[in-house]
């Protein structure tokens, strides 16, 4: 049985397709201007090499902030219910799972079976999400990949006070001009991702395992300073980005198997 | 123009429309509302409300009729009086019956926001003049004191000729009318009183706080009554509450009502008739009655038949207040399955635990006010809420978090751990603005409350298989 999952995100967009519960292909790539152009994209990416189309997947389930766009989908649920689902896929020991993507930060709590038991998302602010990376990225003129890697390597983390990208990014600029390294900025931007992160979640808890997905968990300086907050190890999916895809997929599959049309 | 069709949508009979006519060109005029207004308002009431409910059609039309007296008081020579929201005391309505067809007493933002934001979508303007004259976006100010000052400033309400103000609730409130009372020399009437009860004391009450709030409250009488030359009577406090006494019945019927798996109406329609009491002059209550009267049987003709906006089963929550200018949070919640049968400020047990040994007028009213919980402290909204859940059969809670509303901005997180522990249900915290849609996006709000409905419905599922086994 072919199921497919669509994340539509901010940044990018995902597809994860699975035969018989076993994920077959994959593929990630920016969101752009158009919701259904990348949706194309993306699906044709993930097929391509399996020789499929739309027709094939007996059912496809969407989520992301894009996922009542898509006109051929049979379901949209939500990224925080798709993560939870993929997470404990992947990671059945994890009963907590930071999923941090482009537009925004989830912190969700969830049982043994995948289902959510307690959630909270960021409000309007992309403070603290994979944006607020991308922006301080620019301005120290680093490549998005290198950011983590680089902050690894501060001896003295900066404190960037700001809750705000926009504030931020006049602290970053000013505190580079008193010459402060890049790697004790990047450490210090990371730093307070993480203490946000922290804060945000405080409500819903910390129980291990710990889980981090989404974009943002490829970056090694966040992952550190959350560690380093929680007091334990996180766990991350080798392929984190596609994490919501595959919770779609995943309950694509479920739908077909309880009979929903 | 022709407004006929909006107005028949809101309830007006054609009578009303013809014999009103001259004083809605005239309005409308000063209100800036050209045909175009009236066709756009015409597709967000069909969008928005339940129209097969009169009840809720009237009420609509109520609020239209209400923002008309208000624009036009001073030019049909009628002295105006503004109070603000949440009102005390019930001082607002006994100045509305003793100035009867004299006296126009209203809360004019509560009445802007609905009839011009709600039903026509142009309050926009008006809360950017309030910002520009007097409380600048960005600095978590009130949406309706915004609408208070920028709808003065800009000429589309008459300068009052006494302000009611009151710090108690909000400091936002009683600093707004002391701008108008500045720039306008507006002479006003103070109540004043502190939110500084100690934890755990509701619902009993502190008598010493009765007492002084009964003096703020009596005090504030007599200067009012010496302002306005009217000194109210017992005949006045009388056809006060019996008025407000039977429109109180009709929300304790809807209630009822509501109470009903599943709920008969969307909160959001239901809101905009209970609200009727908060905004609207003396002259305008009848229809009031009128809308909730109509609404009352046609909501148990619903739970009779089984019928509401969602299937039977579907998870229940209370809300602190849904938006009232953007009815799409609440129709969000339906789609995500969520209804929401109770909100805090319908919400009217504490009727049941009123103490009758207060003997003067003002204890009893300033009790009222302690009671309610809203003027007593968060320690008292959490015991209504706990409350609700109990009377409501409810499933969790939504907070809607006021972003700019300074009483209730700080009280989200904790309100949300205090809930999850002691009941051990759900708790969506939304920040949200009740009177100003610019600073939210409703669909940003979309994946929280679709996955809160989510996990509402899973686990009154696994409750409903785990009583099947046992």
């Amino acid at each position: 049985m072919l199921v497919c999952g669509l994340d539509i995100g901010a940044a990018t967009t995902k597809a994860v397709i699975l035969n018989d519960g076993r994920m077959v292909s994959y593929s990630v790539l920016p969101t752009g201007q158009s919701v259904n152009l990348a949706t194309d994209k993306v699906l044709e990416n993930a097929t391509r090499k399996l020789e499929l189309g739309i027709a094939d997947f007996s059912r496809v389930v969407t989520t992301g902030y894009g996922r009542h766009a898509v006109p051929f989908a049979h379901r949209a649920v939500s990224e925080i219910i798709c993560h939870a689902k993929g997470a404990n896929f992947l990671l059945p020991s994890a009963r907590t799972v930071i999923d941090i993507g482009g537009q925004d930060s989830k912190v969700i709590a969830l049982d043994g079976d995948g289902n959510v038991t307690n959630f909270v998302m960021n409000d309007k602010c992309a403070a603290g999400t994979g944006r607020f990376i991308e922006v301080m990225a620019s301005v120290l003129e680093v490549p998005l990949e290198d950011m983590g890697a680089l902050s690894l390597r501060s001896g003295k983390p900066c404190m960037i006070s700001s809750t705000c990208t926009v504030f931020a990014e006049s602290e970053v600029v000013s505190l580079r001009a008193t010459g402060e390294s890049r790697e004790n900025l990047i450490a210090g931007i990371h730093k307070g991702i993480a203490s946000r992160t922290i804060t945000m979640g405080r409500s819903v808890g910390f129980h291990k395992d710990v889980a981090f997905t989404g974009g943002v968990a490829k970056n090694l300086g966040v992952k550190r300073y959350l560690e380093t907050a929680i007091g334990s190890q996180l766990l991350v999916p080798e392929e984190p980005q596609i994490i919501g895809a595959l919770g779609a997929a995943l309950l694509a599959r479920e739908d077909k198997a309880q009979g929903s049309i | 123009m022709n407004y006929s069709a909006l107005l028949k949508l809101c309830g007006w009979e054609e009578e009303q429309i013809r014999r009103e006519r001259p004083r809605l060109d005239q309005a409308f005029g000063i209100l800036g509302l050209g045909p175009d207004d009236m066709q756009r308002a015409e597709a967000r009431v069909i969008e928005g409300y339940d129209v097969d409910l009169m009840g809720v059609r009237k009420a609509l039309g109520v609020w239209i009729g209400g923002m008309v007296d208000v624009v036009l008081s001073k030019r049909e020579g009628k002295r105006l009086v503004y109070y603000s929201f949440p009102p005390l005391g019930g001082l607002s309505g006994v100045i509305s019956v003793i100035g009867k067809g004299e006296i126009l007493c209203v809360c004019p933002e509560f009445i802007l926001d609905i009839a011009l934001g709600a039903i026509f979508d142009r309050i926009d303007p008006i809360l950017e003049a309030g910002e520009a004259k007097a409380l600048p976006p960005g600095r978590a100010l009130c949406g309706l004191n915004k609408i208070r000052i920028g709808a003065v400033t800009e000429g589309i309400i008459p300068v009052p000729d006494l302000l009611l103000a009151s710090s108690f609730y909000c400091d936002q409130g009683g600093q707004t009318d002391e701008w108008l009372r500045e720039v306008y020399g507006i002479p006003w009437v103070v109540m004043d009183n502190v939110m500084d009860s100690p934890w755990g004391e509701f619902p009993n009450l502190n008598p010493e706080r009765v007492s002084y709030l009964a003096a703020e409250m009596e005090s504030g009488w007599l200067e009012a009554a010496e302002i306005l030359g009217y000194q109210p009577n017992k005949e006045h406090w009388s056809a006060y509450y019996d008025l407000y006494s039977k429109f109180n019945q009709g929300i304790a019927k809807s209630n009822r009502s509501m109470k009903a798996d599943p709920p008969p109406v969307s909160q959001a329609n239901l809101q905009v008739v209970r609200f009727l009491r908060n905004g609207i002059s003396y002259d305008r209550f009848p229809e009031a009655l009128k809308a909730i009267e109509t609404l009352v049987p046609e909501l148990e003709a619903r739970v009779n038949n089984g019928i509401g906006p969602l299937p039977k089963g579907s998870p229940r929550v209370c809300s602190f207040l849904i938006p009232q200018r953007d009815q799409s949070i609440a129709h969000l919640f339906e789609k995500a399955g969520i209804a929401i049968p109770v909100t805090f400020l319908s919400y009217d047990a504490y009727t049941a635990s009123l103490d009758s040994s207060y003997a003067s007028l003002a204890e009893r009213n300033a009790q009222v006010e302690l009671k309610r919980g809203l003027y007593h402290g968060t320690s008292a909204v959490l015991h209504w809420t706990k409350k609700a859940v109990e009377d409501f059969n409810l499933d969790g809670i939504l907070w809607t978090q006021p972003i700019h509303c300074r009483p209730m901005s700080g009280t989200g997180y904790f309100f949300k751990k205090a809930i999850e522990e002691e009941l051990k249900i759900p708790v969506l915290s939304l920040e949200v603005d009740w009177y100003d849609n610019r600073v939210f996006s409703a669909e940003s709000m979309r994946t929280k409350i679709e996955t809160f409905g989510h996990l509402l419905a899973a686990r009154k599922a696994k409750r409903a298989t785990k009583r099947k086994e046992n």
